[in-house]
């Protein structure tokens, strides 16, 4: 299958908006124009058309291509490519649109459809290569020509490998690499390691718990078995049904080891079942209640001392009082003569104070009447008497300021005798009340001891004298209680110890046996199963290894017969393009290093040369790498097509020159088609190549519509 | 890619040859099917199953002996 891309129908493509048709008929066809008016969207359609996705994404090590997509950003036309060629058997077209999966591609001829999306990908594969070979031979990408000055020669290797059509390869072997595959079994190892170490820390630690725990039981670690535990374990419920017979309490049920899932269990059982006898035991509760017995003594002996005390005081205070003051029924007699005393005053005053009135009455007539002056009659006897007026003024007087004022005094005197009296008879009352209360309060506490403490006694005995003697009573029962208590206490302890040695020895037998578990984890199935992975992953890592060295081989194979096939055509262009006179007879030669190939560039001189290029000679040569491979590889290539893209770049005059030179001896068996905004080149090209030439001018983009061709 | 020159320089070498052979299918599947991003995602699964059995293998074999003592202490304090 020989092709020739005859036209190209582009919309909604990239920079393309409506369709727009690109004629490339002729033997030459010239793309010019500035940056950004759709040059380079004409040669993505022609890639994009053929292979869809492949030619976006980080597999085409192009970094412009990371996040490229073909549709037009505006969205507005739906984006279709479609491209004739010329076959001998008849044109062929292609069309293409974005679908899933990198389908959407329809092949047909003379108009009936040959395949389509997966079957016209393979078709594609089938007849014309892939991306890559498309790449190495029949298009060349701006960004290959620019890397290939960088020195570094992981990227110059890279960008020969691409040129070369080889990357598939490298990008292959390079993604094997990043898996880390050499380095995976360790992990298995490591994984297996872990689990060394931990069996063996953790039977170190059993180890060391169980010499710790021997030298504490006094036992050789040997000693100790299942039996020492049955053995121990019946020791300690004999020991246990014993203090119970001797304390008179009936022992509960499983109180043997066998009663028990584990021994664990039936230790904490009987550590339970001896502890609780500190307050099931009759000591214990006889204890208790005498505990509580002279508690209650004190508190009645003290609550009585109290009640007796308050009385002596009140029974203190009435006697005081009656010593001082006299007794009640005296104070009362006392009382009684006072107020007969204030009577017979009262009347005495009633007395006077009638005499007082005659007297005064007879006086006030005789100085009204100018009577009884000098010596006259008495009118109230008859008899003569002198001055009787002057008489009669001296005895009202006399009543008035002697007799009847002292009489009152005196009446005022016996008044604040009786209160005085009364008053002692109140606070005698009081007082006597106050001693009744504390009596009966002393009367209640007793009552209430002895039916608290059901205490029999005679009247004659004093109450709490029999209280401090039962007080007494109790504390002695209460030593020889706890006597007898301290005794099951330590019974108690010592049975506490049995358990904690049955303990000790049960946990140094826990230990052997996880120390025989562990020890047997290395003859376990999935122990055994780790390191036959183990095993298998390193078979892997060495059969990857195995496929990562027969990719290498045969991709320096091929690299070695593409090398050797397009050499001399390299080498021709080369010089020819170059005309470098430092540089004689460029040979291009291929070392290995490390799993990587190194491409090198010689001179006669046997001299590497790359690093005496020029910018402009490098970019000669990356050119000349591209078109000597295509050339010298014409026959295997369906494509009688080449593709340069703004190849002559960095170049000055006579490059340029030389390379539309050469642009015309490719164009005598190949479909030229080159994109450049550089003018002078654009001329040099029209000067140099004697083939029908076609110029598409790209004046003018509009976001609405697309490029303006001419 | 020459896919069968690489197998038949597998096949030059008799050790594990229907193991590579089979491997190598995986792998130029996988590179048919998305290229190096598949071919890296079927590797690193393939290596990450491996981790992943072998970590349960240790779980299995020391993790149980451990949880085993746990539960020995749960019952402990019941």
């Amino acid at each position: 299958m020989k092709m020739r891309i005859k036209k190209l129908k582009i919309s909604g493509f990239r920079g393309f908006v409506a369709e727009r048709p690109v004629d490339l008929s002729q033997p030459v066809t010239i793309l010019y124009g500035e940056n950004a008016k759709g040059k380079s969207s004409v040669l993505n359609a022609i890639e994009w058309c053929l292979f869809g996705s492949e030619c976006a994404g980080k597999d085409t090590g192009m970094r412009e291509r990371v996040g490229w997509r073909p549709e037009n950003r505006l969205g507005s036309v739906p984006c279709r490519v479609t491209m004739i060629c010329q076959n001998p058997d008849g044109d062929i077209t292609f069309e293409r649109v974005p679908r899933p999966r990198n389908k959407g591609l329809t092949i047909s001829r003379k108009g009936q459809i040959v395949c389509s999306d997966a079957e016209a990908n393979d078709w594609v594969a089938e007849n014309i290569g892939n991306f890559t070979q498309f790449m190495a031979m029949v298009y060349q990408h701006q960004e290959n020509i620019r890397h290939l000055a960088i020195a570094e020669d992981s990227v110059k290797r890279n960008i020969i490998n691409r040129l070369l059509g080889l990357s598939d390869y490298s990008n292959l072997l390079d993604s094997l690499q990043s898996t880390g595959y050499s380095t995976f079994s360790r992990k298995v190892t490591g994984v297996r390691d872990d689990i060394d170490n931990i069996i063996e820390e953790r039977i170190f630690g059993y180890k060391e718990q169980n010499k710790v725990l021997s030298q504490a039981l006094k036992l050789r670690p040997n000693a100790i078995s299942r039996k020492l535990i049955e053995t121990e374990a019946d020791k300690l419920t004999r020991s246990a049904q014993s203090l119970y017979r001797k304390t008179g309490v009936k022992l509960g049920a499983r109180t043997r080891l066998a009663d028990h899932g584990n021994p664990h269990k039936y230790i904490n059982h009987m550590r339970d079942t001896v502890r609780a006898l500190q307050t099931k035991s009759p000591q214990s509760k006889e204890n208790l209640r005498v505990g509580r017995e002279i508690s209650d003594l004190d508190y009645h002996i003290a609550k009585i001392d109290a009640s007796a005390r308050k009385r002596g005081e009140e029974h203190k205070n009435v006697k005081e009082f009656e010593v001082k003051h006299g007794k009640l029924d005296s104070l009362q007699r006392k009382l009684n003569r006072l107020e007969q005393k204030k009577t017979n005053k009262e009347d005495e005053i009633a007395r006077l104070d009638a005499v007082y009135s005659v007297l005064s009455g007879l006086y006030n007539y005789l100085v009204e009447n100018q009577l009884g002056i000098g010596k006259q009659m008495c009118l109230a006897c008859g008899s003569n008497a002198n001055n009787q007026q002057d008489f009669l003024k001296y005895k009202v007087k006399e009543l008035e300021s002697d007799k009847i004022k002292t009489a009152h005094e005196e009446l005022e005197g016996i008044c604040d005798n009786i209160r005085l009296v009364s008053e002692d008879v109140r606070k005698l009352k009081e007082l006597e009340e106050r001693l009744e209360l504390a009596e009966k309060a002393l009367k209640d506490d007793l009552k209430e001891a002895r039916a608290r403490l059901r205490l029999t006694m005679k009247p004659s005995e004093a109450p709490v004298k029999i209280l401090k003697k039962r007080k007494i009573e109790s504390e002695q029962r209460r030593v020889a209680l706890q006597k007898a208590l301290k005794d099951l206490l330590s019974n108690i302890g010592k049975i506490e110890e049995s358990c904690d040695r049955l303990d000790k020895i049960v946990a140094v037998m826990d230990n052997k046996e996880e120390i025989e578990k562990l020890s047997s984890i290395k003859q376990h199935k999935d122990y055994k199963e780790l390191m036959k992975l183990e095993g298998e992953a390193d078979l892997w890592s060495s059969d990857i290894k195995a496929i990562v060295a027969a990719i290498t081989l045969v991709r320096d194979k091929e690299s070695r017969a593409r090398v050797a096939r397009s050499k001399k055509k390299v080498s021709e262009y080369f010089n020819m393009v170059a005309q470098n006179h430092g540089i004689k007879g460029l040979e291009m030669i291929v070392e290995h290093s490390r799993g990587y190939e190194n491409f090198r560039f010689k001179d006669a001189s046997d001299e590497d040369v790359i690093t005496i290029l020029s910018q402009g000679d490098l970019n000669v040569l990356a050119l000349t790498i591209f078109a000597g491979l295509g050339e010298a590889n014409l026959k295997d290539i369906p494509f009688q097509s080449i593709i340069f893209d703004d190849p002559s770049q960095s170049m000055g005059l006579h490059h340029k020159q030389r390379l539309a030179e050469l642009a015309n001896i490719i164009a005598e068996n190949r479909q030229v088609i080159i994109s450049t905004m550089d003018s002078e080149f654009r001329h040099l090209l029209e000067q140099h190549i004697t083939r029908p030439v076609k110029v598409i001018e790209f004046e003018h983009w509009n976001p609405n519509t697309g490029p303006e061709l001419k | 890619m020459k896919w069968d020159d690489i197998k038949g320089e597998l096949t030059k070498d008799s050790v594990r040859k229907k193991h590579r052979l089979a491997l190598l299918r995986n792998i130029e599947s996988a590179w048919n099917t998305g290229g190096t991003e598949q071919v890296e995602e079927w590797l690193l699964g393939q290596i990450e199953d491996t981790n992943t059995h072998a970590e349960n293998l240790k779980r299995q074999l020391v993790g149980t002996h451990e949880n085993k003592a746990e539960e020995d202490t749960d019952e402990n304090e019941d």
